[in-house]
């Protein structure tokens, strides 16, 4: 498919054309009929609509049918399917008045947003309930509830604690910054228990803006425990890169000998490295990742492992406040909806029923 | 000043604004949403760029302090650091053709950091010695389908008979896929979870709450 050909128009929407039949041909699968589209000129602007708005419109109004001439009288189509790419831009058919100021959704992101308001309100809900005593209960997360042991551990041994989040592309703002941010939540914890029981706690990172996020979790920490003069900011290593991150690690391992190590976030190739590396010291392990590649590597090398979500689940574990794991609950029941979704949908498509897929797709 | 910067609540009005505009421009096609969005984005990048400055105040400042009292074994590879740092500096301020100064990146730091990602193949060979071992069913599975991918992947494996790389192609395709999207699926959702608990003030831990 040739996506970057003007309109045959050349009105000036080669954009609403390629993004359009990008899309489209995303969603079909069939064969032998041919489609025909169009979007509406701003007559008061003098332009074609933003290529967004535009999207809704063409995709709710298509005509269908094999040999459909240019210019066929338009009806709205809940499934059309795209042979002729030279014919597509042939066509010609003009919309209503008002459905692009109606419409402000972007095409394809409407069930993700009604997904977003669900989650809110489970979310409520699962709050009303914890305010009124029946929190919702949350299963036990072994990993999570280790940490208590392997600092405990480090405090008999008289050893640092070293903790680390990951390469997680070395930035905040990254697709892996949420990974960061559960772990910086769950780093609170652990400083924390450092801070109760006087054990040295050795931060590396390679992501230079989390360090502000970093160094007010762990000073905070120690004022929480009332001790804030045993907080040292040198404890806060930063490295700039991958490579150097993972070697300043396996130097502090050689080094100061952890009892623990805990690496949490968005972990890539270092997770092994440092797991294995960790190993040969004999320090206790606890891992966590969403990057399901790495997940492997985690439960070989790592004593505990959180997988997936249990990271995101974490600081909000260790509070044990019923306010906030009652936020836990509510995400547990968008999943146990999503996953009825996903069956039902399975089931309906075996069938030939497409109900579902077009209501992803919306 | 900076104890009135820190107060919650205004960590959590930030966030709530700045996440909210960004869901907004997601879903709708705003044109206004979308301006205000991008700029925020880029001041995100602008804010990265000061962090990496602090991020090298911060290497300094430890290093130094391992050079002033003498780290054991810890102390010359500070100097090291360092020196080299100001070095590559001076070089990329003064090459403006970054002729040295790419001869130097390629050379030197893509040299250690390729060899330093070619020992991960020995841990990895650790790290399943350590984790193939049948002691429980899970285990075992674990163990058979790994020497199916190993054979899969390995000549050999079709030399000893023609039906391990079928084997191995099943379990990568298909048997370990549902397992694998599982996974995928239920992070999102915990993602998804995670901002609301974000962005309605109930995760505390990130920036230094209790």
């Amino acid at each position: 498919m040739n996506s970057t050909r003007n309109c045959a128009h050349s009105c000036g929407c080669p954009l609403v054309l390629q993004d359009t039949v990008l899309r489209l041909c995303n969603r079909v699968d069939a064969e032998d009929v041919s489609l025909s589209f169009s979007t509406r000129f701003n007559s008061r602007e003098k332009k074609w609509p933003r290529t967004r708005s535009a999207l809704v419109l063409l995709t709710l109004y298509a005509a269908a049918g094999a040999g459909t001439p240019p210019g066929a009288k338009l009806k709205p189509i809940k499934s059309f399917k795209l042979v002729d790419e030279s014919y597509l831009y042939s066509c010609e058919a003009f919309l209503g008045e008002n459905l692009e100021e109606i419409l402000l959704i972007i095409s394809g992101r409407a069930f993700s947003f009604v997904v977003l308001v669900l989650s809110f309100v489970f979310f409520y809900i699962a709050i009303q309930l914890a305010k009124k005593g029946k929190a919702p209960k949350i299963r036990r997360m072994i990993a999570m509830d280790a940490i208590d042991e392997a600092v405990g551990r480090a405090t008999e041994e008289g050893k640092p604690v070293h903790y680390s989040p990951g390469y997680a592309y070395m930035s905040l703002s990254s697709e892996q910054g949420p990974q960061t941010l559960a772990s910086i939540g769950i780093l609170s914890y652990v400083a924390s228990l450092c801070a109760r029981f006087d054990v040295p706690i050795i931060y590396n990172t390679c992501i230079a803006d989390s360090l502000p996020l970093v160094e007010e979790t762990l000073r905070a920490a120690y004022r929480n425990e009332g001790k804030p003069e045993a907080f040292d900011v040198k404890c806060i290593r930063y490295q700039p890169g991958q490579s150097e991150y993972v070697s300043a690690v396996l130097g502090t391992f050689q080094r100061e000998r952890p009892a623990v190590n805990m690496m949490i976030g968005g972990l890539y190739y270092e997770c092994v490295v440092i797991g294995e590396a960790a190993n040969v010291i004999g320090a206790t392990q606890i891992g966590g990742s969403a990057n399901i590649h790495q997940m492997p590597f985690i439960i070989a090398t790592c004593d505990y492992a959180m997988i997936g979500e249990e990271i995101f689940a974490g600081s909000a574990y260790v509070t044990k406040d019923p306010l906030v794991t009652s936020g836990i609950a509510g995400g547990d029941w968008m999943k146990m909806l999503l996953i009825a979704i996903t069956v039902i949908g399975v089931v309906l498509e075996l069938a030939g029923v497409k109900v579902i897929t077009q209501l992803l797709s919306w | 000043m900076s104890n009135v910067l820190r107060r919650r609540e205004i960590i959590l009005f930030i966030t709530g604004i700045v996440g909210g505009l960004n869901l907004f421009e997601y879903f709708f096609a705003v044109k206004e949403a979308a301006a205000v969005a991008s700029a925020i984005r880029t001041w995100v990048v602008i804010i990265s760029a000061f962090a990496l400055g602090l991020g090298i105040i911060t290497a300094f400042r430890v290093h130094i302090s391992h050079v002033k009292r003498r780290t054991k074994g810890q102390w010359p590879f500070s100097i090291w650091l360092m020196g080299f740092f100001v070095l590559l500096t001076l070089i990329g301020l003064w090459d403006t053709k970054f002729i040295v100064y790419d001869w130097t990146f390629k050379n030197v730091y893509v040299a250690l950091s390729t060899t330093l990602y070619a020992i991960t193949g020995f841990y990895i060979f650790s790290a399943a010695y350590r984790a193939f071992r049948a002691r429980n069913i899970e285990a075992a599975i674990l163990i058979v389908s790994g020497v199916l991918i190993l054979l899969r992947n390995a000549p050999i494996g079709e030399a000893i008979w023609t039906g391990f790389p079928i084997l191995g192609e099943w379990v990568l395709m298909k048997g370990q896929v549902g397992g694998m999207r599982t996974l995928t699926f239920v992070a999102a959702v915990g993602l998804v979870a995670f901002g609301i608990r974000t962005l309605l003030g109930m995760e505390r831990g990130y920036y230094g709450g209790e």
